[in-house]
């Protein structure tokens, strides 16, 4: 693939993220705003991501999860510069993430891809493989001089694709097939990070196996960081090595993959585990259902989970600071 | 109430080929029961679903046999108005996207009333808001007045989901078919919505033919589950039973490829190769090229439906048992 970037290889953690918040302004037509600002009522905002902090190591796989509106797309695009943060840090391969630009800003993005969730609308349909693959090497200026044919035509080889691919249009290949495009494309460039986002959501479950294993493999044959989002507790268990929960943009606990069953404590890790076990391994459901919280209603000060929590009490109006357990284990609840 | 009796369906490709998409389809469902349809996406279950609602474009039908019966009447020969009466008042349809589905210039309220009096026209606006409000609450709005002036764009994916139920649920209709109603939300979500479906079966005495290619969420909501692959009926029986122990290998590999949640973590088993297009299945049995308890004899002949125990159903030479009570 293109030349190694030397630097990729000095820091243990490829991607760190320090205390980092997003907020949208809830729409309003522009009469509404404006007689709220004569009123004094401050514009209402939605945080979608509250100071989340994590790092991903070389050739580790973090697992994101949670459910829709609780930020896990939002942090993937601010990360990869879709949105600009309103506070906070990120350092990729020991460089600053944000406040960058120009050339320089185009440096770090090569080290950081994206997968996206849809197999069919993140593929320029007049575009063929042969276009859709060597467009990063183009804006990055890494096009190969000579042999571009046998180069492509290996990076296929890698994500399970034939030389006959190269000429194709997306339309010719069926949801997985695409998915595999759309892999090959993000490693086109050798990042030292992927971002998967709902990367096998779309997927047949048969085909979603086989995404999962090719994602596998790759990590390891390339020592790949990635950052795995998906709402899928059982998909995001078996390929994590660690999992970081958000909910309503705050991370509510961090773990090791493989003690998300036995000693995710957080109440909303156990209502999210109750459900998926409910759904995989058709375990009864708990009686209590859960309280449908509306994503707007700001919880100011007090816990995230406030309100739908089954053991919230007194302590919970102020919000819990993430806190170490065990080693490797943070989880933001009083109650733990 | 529903009998499919050796069903089988040729589509017209836009090219002119013909396609096989159904072959020699039996199927029964009893009142107050729910029938799980799983397979991979074009293995045809889709279009079963739109055969009994006879929802198809007649120009794109080539030629289709065997019975379809609901109730007294037979799909395949009614004609339109004897449909139009059955469609929405009988057989209610959820569809898969919501987004689409719906129409994006009108309010929730009126996609559903709209339902009501295209069947009775003379109803009254009290009688209509009352059946729209009720159908609301069935598919789990807490307080639905707060929603009959919202448009679908101002609704969660998970509000759409429960509104593409209420507009199927407001005729009270004897039969629902719900095509993917739950992909792409959460668990949790899911879980309440599929709850609330399975619900409306038990207590009202409906039936509900619902379509997915997961097979965990087809545990939750059906008795009866029915496999497709490649147009084929492979496996059919009690949805608990089948997947505790199936006795086709496809399903065998299906329920192997789930992700899982158990304490060991292993990782889901792919399989090899893809659902073939309908113009080129293989000769023997469909699965017979990615099998792999695949024989000589598997690639000769298609197997037909055989009956192993009770209604367990499987098509396969070489079933992985023969059946368990």
């Amino acid at each position: 693939m293109t030349g190694q970037n030397p630097d990729k290889h000095l820091p243990a953690a490829v991607l760190e993220v320090d205390s980092l918040s997003r907020s949208f302004s809830v729409e309003k037509s522009l009469l509404h705003s404006a007689v709220d600002r004569l009123r004094g009522i401050v514009p209402q905002s939605l945080q979608a991501l509250h100071e989340v902090s994590f790092s991903v190591a070389r050739g580790e796989t973090l697992g994101l999860l949670g459910e829709s509106g609780s930020g896990k797309s939002t942090l993937a695009r601010v990360l990869m510069g879709i949105y600009e943060p309103d506070s906070g840090l990120a350092k990729l391969c020991g460089r600053e993430i944000f406040g960058v630009s120009g050339s320089e800003r185009l440096a770090v993005l090569r080290d950081m891809q994206m997968v996206f969730q849809d197999p069919f609308g993140s593929l320029d349909p007049r575009m063929t493989v042969r276009q859709i693959i060597s467009e990063p090497l183009k804006i990055h200026g890494l096009m190969p001089r000579e042999n571009v044919d046998a180069f492509l035509t290996r990076a296929l080889a890698d994500v399970g694709l034939e030389a006959g691919a190269l000429g194709l249009y997306p339309s010719e290949f069926s949801g997985g097939q695409r998915q595999r495009i759309g892999i090959c494309r993000a490693l086109m460039l050798n990042p030292a990070l992927l971002i998967a986002d709902e990367a096998v959501s779309a997927l047949d479950v048969s085909v979603q196996a086989q995404i999962l294993e090719l994602l596998i493999r790759l990590r390891s044959e390339r020592n790949l960081a990635m950052l795995f989002i998906s709402h899928d507790v059982a998909v995001v268990r078996q390929i994590s090595d660690r999992i970081i929960l958000l909910y309503r943009g705050n991370l509510v606990e961090e773990l090791p993959a493989d003690q998300l069953l036995e000693n995710g404590c957080h109440p909303y890790t156990r209502h999210l585990l109750a459900a998926a076990l409910f759904l995989r391994e058709g375990d009864r459901l708990p009686d209590a259902s859960p309280a449908n919280v509306s994503a707007k209603v700001e919880t100011g000060s007090a816990c995230c989970y406030f309100q739908a929590c089954p053991k919230a009490g007194k302590e919970c109006q102020q919000r819990p600071q993430l806190r170490e357990i065990k080693p490797g284990h943070r989880v933001a609840c009083h109650f733990v | 109430m529903l009998r499919i009796d050796n069903f089988s369906l040729q589509l017209k490709g836009s090219d002119g080929r013909i396609l096989p998409v159904l072959e020699d389809v039996s199927l029964r469902l009893e009142k107050g029961n729910c029938l799980g349809i799983a397979g991979e996406s074009g293995s045809g279950k889709s279009v079963l679903a739109m055969s009994i609602a006879a929802l198809l474009p007649s120009g794109a039908v080539h030629a289709r046999s065997g019975d379809i019966e609901f109730g007294d009447c037979s799909i395949l020969s009614a004609d339109e108005p004897e449909l139009r009466k059955l469609r929405g008042h009988k057989i209610g349809f959820v569809f898969q996207e919501p987004m689409t589905a719906m129409n994006p210039l009108m309010t929730l309220y009126d996609q559903i009333v709209e339902t009501v009096y295209a069947h009775f026209s003379a109803s009254s606006k009290a009688e209509a808001d009352s059946r729209v409000m009720l159908a609301l609450e069935r598919a789990g709005f807490k307080e639905p007045e707060k929603f009959l002036d919202s448009y679908p764009h101002q609704l969660s994916g998970g509000m759409r989901q429960r509104a593409m139920i209420a507009m199927a649920l407001v005729l009270e209709p004897e039969l629902i078919i719900a095509d993917e109603p739950t992909t792409a939300i959460d668990a949790a979500l899911q879980v309440q919505l599929l709850a609330g479906l399975r619900r409306q079966i038990e207590q009202e005495r409906r039936s509900m033919i619902f379509i997915s290619h997961d097979l965990g969420v087809i545990r939750a909501v059906s008795d009866q589950l029915a496999v497709f692959y490649a147009g084929c009926l492979v496996e059919s029986g009690v949805t608990s039973l089948i997947l505790e122990s199936p006795a086709h290998p496809y399903t065998a590999d299906l329920v192997a490829a789930m992700p899982r949640l158990v304490s060991e973590r292993k990782l889901p088993v792919p399989i090899a190769g893809t659902l073939p297009s309908p113009d080129r299945k293989p000769a023997g049995c469909v699965y017979s090229d990615r099998c792999r308890h695949a024989r000589e004899e598997c690639k000769q002949q298609r197997p037909k439906l055989r009956k192993l125990a009770g209604n367990w159903q499987v098509s396969c030479l070489f079933p992985l048992h023969e059946g368990r009570a």
